[in-house]
């Protein structure tokens, strides 16, 4: 615990003086605010608007993070052979990809905290400002937990970079490959969606429908944890999700692990060249 | 070359301006069009599922900013990617209201089908935001002004009228929808629950004598279906059914008259 | 210390690069404890696989690689070694002394610890003025002897260096062969690969020769530059005469015993040693 602890901090810290991600910070930081502007262009939904518009900021700072930081960081390693620096010391594979994602996890979770705090901000000073009938609702504890998702759902993406390069080198292809999952995970549902609409007897497009429902297992939706709606509603989460609010927690927390998992299994096999 | 040189960039400032202006003339006019929207499952794809609503919300400034900045009026190809972009705001964000108000206004009144298609998105709210009372109103208008369909407006209106907080003219407008659609049996029982349940007499004098008049339209109404169950064939005119099926034709209170187009009966009221 | 028995080591064929490379064919070699090896050879004979073989960073295909009498798969036994990699490289953004604080953490030292060996370390190696500054503002001599701290952070038993007089000045150099020889007389076991050869000679007294993954020669470079280097004859006139084998040496001694003043040795550098026996490989 101690070694990835070490790791983590040292990940953490480097992360942390980088200038690209101070910068990609204060982008997101500017587009946040502007979300103010944005509503303008509104008549009458202006809190839902808002509130999109700071989550959207948050999932796009975030992707941005793993995919040009994260991946960059990870292959860095290897490609300017610090990683035998790290490897030099008594810490096993295993406790590298922990203690390289717990930084660069622990980096995402502080640039979206301030984000979150910020977008909070907005959305508790913009809601007398614009009055009831365009912002009815607030709910502080369901936009914790819309935050909570959003963190969850990133971090499952930067576990999967961890994954893609512990199997491939370089950074280019690690973020076109990260890419690709992320546009097939996306994709998948609506795939699915088309083919229930098009053939509910049909036997071929069933076989087909659990064919695509055992690619949803390693390709999973993502939209379970899209629950930006509730931040705007007092209903409770379990009627706005229509299922218990742990089950899609408890999910991707489960695929995270089997993906950390594999990432330290396929690192501790294959030689550091 | 040396006198030339101060005068290059001065030229190429210049020219660079008036291409720009000139392109600025030309797309000036193609403003006036609004491109498509990518295919609803295409914006499901690249929206990543967490940015469809932002995609949602892009898409609608894109439409107020064309429809806003319209010069003249919408033309019919422009208006069917106007369409197209409702129904894809509405698919990727259906929990955002602006997009219904907004098909209202743009749609609604185009003509049969746009009607339909705002109605469509519509509905859709309905099962989204069931206690937005503006809604259901939208759409039952849209059935009775645009559609000519009272009976399905009054069944529309029926709903909103049943929201908490919905004013009571809305029940008593989908009553007298119900009534002008063919359905005076429905409009009476309507009515009936209003006169029960109000608690303004002024309301309630009110209700009496559109009930009365119900009744007698009613009455009308059940000697149609008798003389059609046992002649097997409608009437060509109500006098048909006089006076063996009515002893005579009720003289309505003002404002109100029976509309037979065979094989229906419709109590319409008159509007001034 | 270390012992490699037979080991072989291919690097696969990759889509449309180079075919498989042989790095390593049945090579055979050690370092005692206390022992300092110098491990040369030209560009591609198998140095880096062979330590990178040590530190557990690739598995052997065939044979067995030893490292304190145990194959090299624990990370533990890293607790006990000290490398310094060809390619000195860390996280650009941290500071020397943060890296060192990272080193000694993996190693189990308490803070106290690693500050007072750090301090020590940093002195000796000419880089504590400069310990608070980011390892990416250090010039390639500086970033080496960070490097150099960090490997001996945890005061390891073994050291492993590669190149370590990589990108010093000469000063630097000389600075940095003494710490080896302080090493030394500590009873540090050394294994360290140079192609600076004179390097090699002063610093050890045995080296391995590789040479296209085979092992041309372990043992003393004493007996390696002795090996075939001939002998010369003075003559009472001041004349030289030269023999190449003990054939011919002890013709000579028959033919000229009464005008011979002094017999001598020829003795070959390692340099002349290495070109030889490399091309008598390629022979």
């Amino acid at each position: 615990m101690n070694r990835i602890m070490a790791l983590a901090y040292i990940t953490f810290l480097n992360g942390l003086r980088r200038n690209a991600v101070w910068g990609l910070c204060v982008f997101a930081l500017v587009f946040e605010i502007c979300g103010v502007l944005f509503m303008d262009f509104f008549g009458r939904d202006l809190g839902r608007v808002i509130s999109d518009f700071q989550f959207t900021i948050m999932w796009v700072a975030g992707m941005l993070f793993i995919l040009f930081y994260a991946v960059q960081a990870i292959a860095w390693d290897e490609d300017h052979r610090s990683i035998d620096s790290i490897l030099a010391r008594p810490i096993s594979r295993t406790e590298y990809v922990l203690g390289s994602m717990l930084g660069l996890s622990l980096l995402l979770l502080c640039f979206e905290f301030l984000l979150a705090c910020l977008a909070m901000a907005e959305l508790i000073w913009i809601k007398p400002v614009i009055g009831e009938v365009y912002f009815p609702v607030f709910s502080l504890s369901h936009f914790m937990v819309t935050w909570l998702a959003l963190q969850v759902l990133l971090l499952v993406h930067l576990a999967v970079v961890m994954l893609i390069s512990s199997a491939i080198r370089g950074a280019f292809p690690v973020m076109l490959i990260t890419l690709a999952y992320s546009l097939i995970c996306s994709g998948l549902p609506v795939v699915r969606g088309s083919l229930k609409q098009g053939a509910a007897s049909d036997v071929p497009a069933q076989g087909l429908d659990s064919i695509l429902q055992g690619m949803g297992m390693i390709f999973p939706d993502f939209g379970v944890l899209d629950i930006k709606d509730s931040v705007l509603s007092n209903q409770s989460l379990e009627i706005i999700m229509g299922m218990p609010v742990w089950l899609p927690f408890s999910l991707m927390l489960a695929y995270l692990a089997l993906v950390l998992f594999l990432s330290c299994l396929i690192y501790q096999r294959r030689d550091i060249l | 070359m040396k006198l030339g040189l101060p005068l290059i960039l001065p030229g190429l400032l210049a020219g660079y301006i008036f291409l720009f202006l000139a392109l600025e003339q030309q797309t000036a006019v193609a403003r006036q069009d609004i491109s498509p929207a990518l295919p609803n499952r295409v914006l499901h794809v690249l929206g990543h599922s967490y940015l469809n609503q932002i995609i949602a919300e892009a898409l609608f400034i894109k439409t107020a900013v064309y429809y806003g900045g319209l010069e003249k009026e919408v033309d019919e190809g422009n208006l069917a990617i106007m369409e197209q972009h409702f129904i894809a705001m509405n698919e990727l964000h259906p929990k955002m209201l602006d997009i219904y108000y907004r098909a209202q206004t743009v749609l609604a009144h185009r003509g049969d089908a746009y009607a339909r298609s705002a109605n469509r998105i519509l509905e859709n709210g309905r099962s989204i935001f069931p206690n937005q009372i503006e809604l259901p109103f939208f759409e039952g208008f849209n059935y009775f002004r645009y559609l000519r369909d009272p009976a399905k407006a009054a069944e529309v209106l029926r709903i909103g009228s049943q929201i908490p907080g919905s004013p009571r003219w809305i029940g008593h407008l989908a009553s007298m929808l119900a009534a002008e659609g063919g359905n005076i049996r429905t409009g009476l029982v309507w009515l009936q629950g209003m006169l029960a349940t109000s608690t303004d007499e002024v309301a309630k004098q009110r209700y009496r004598g559109e009930i009365k008049v119900f009744e007698q339209a009613l009455r009308v109404q059940m000697a149609l279906e008798r003389y059609i169950q046992n002649q097997s064939l409608p009437p060509e005119t109500l006098n048909e059914l006089v006076p063996e099926y009515i002893s005579q034709l009720p003289l309505l209170k003002k404002g109100y008259r029976l509309e037979y187009r065979s094989p229906s009966l419709y109590l319409k009221k008159e509007r001034q | 210390m270390i012992h490699f028995d037979q080991v072989h080591k291919t690097y696969p064929k990759q889509i449309n690069r180079s075919p498989a490379q042989h790095a390593l064919k049945g090579v055979s070699f050690g370092l005692s404890k206390g022992q300092t090896l110098g491990l040369i050879g030209q560009n591609g004979a198998g140095k880096s696989t062979s330590i990178r073989l040590i530190m557990g960073y690739m598995q052997p295909d065939q044979g067995r690689v030893l490292v304190m009498g145990e194959e090299q798969s624990s990370p533990r036994l890293r607790q006990h070694i000290g490398y310094l990699p060809e390619i000195s490289s860390f996280p650009a953004n941290l500071t020397c002394l943060e890296l060192l604080h990272f080193a000694g953490r993996c190693c189990d030292m308490s803070k106290k610890a690693i500050v007072e060996r750090a301090e020590i370390l940093l002195q000796r190696l000419g880089i504590w003025d400069v310990r608070q500054r980011r390892l990416s503002e250090y010039s390639k001599g500086m970033q080496q002897r960070a490097s150099f701290a960090a490997a001996l952070i945890h005061d390891p038993e073994l050291l492993i260096l590669d190149e370590p007089m990589s990108g010093l000045d000469p000063i630097g150099r000389a600075e940095i062969i003494a710490l080896i020889h302080d090493l030394r007389s500590q009873g540090k076991s050394i294994l360290f690969c140079s192609h600076l050869l004179d390097d090699v000679e002063r610093i050890t007294d045995h080296v391995a020769i590789l040479h296209q993954g085979n092992l041309l020669y372990d043992g003393a470079i004493a007996d390696l530059c002795a090996a075939s280097s001939g002998w010369s004859l003075r003559m009472h006139d001041g004349s030289e005469l030269t023999a190449a084998s003990q054939t011919e040496l002890s013709g000579l001694l028959g033919t000229h015993a009464e005008n011979i003043i002094e017999v001598r040795q020829g003795r070959e550098d390692l340099q002349g040693a290495f070109v030889r026996l490399v091309q008598e490989g390629r022979s």
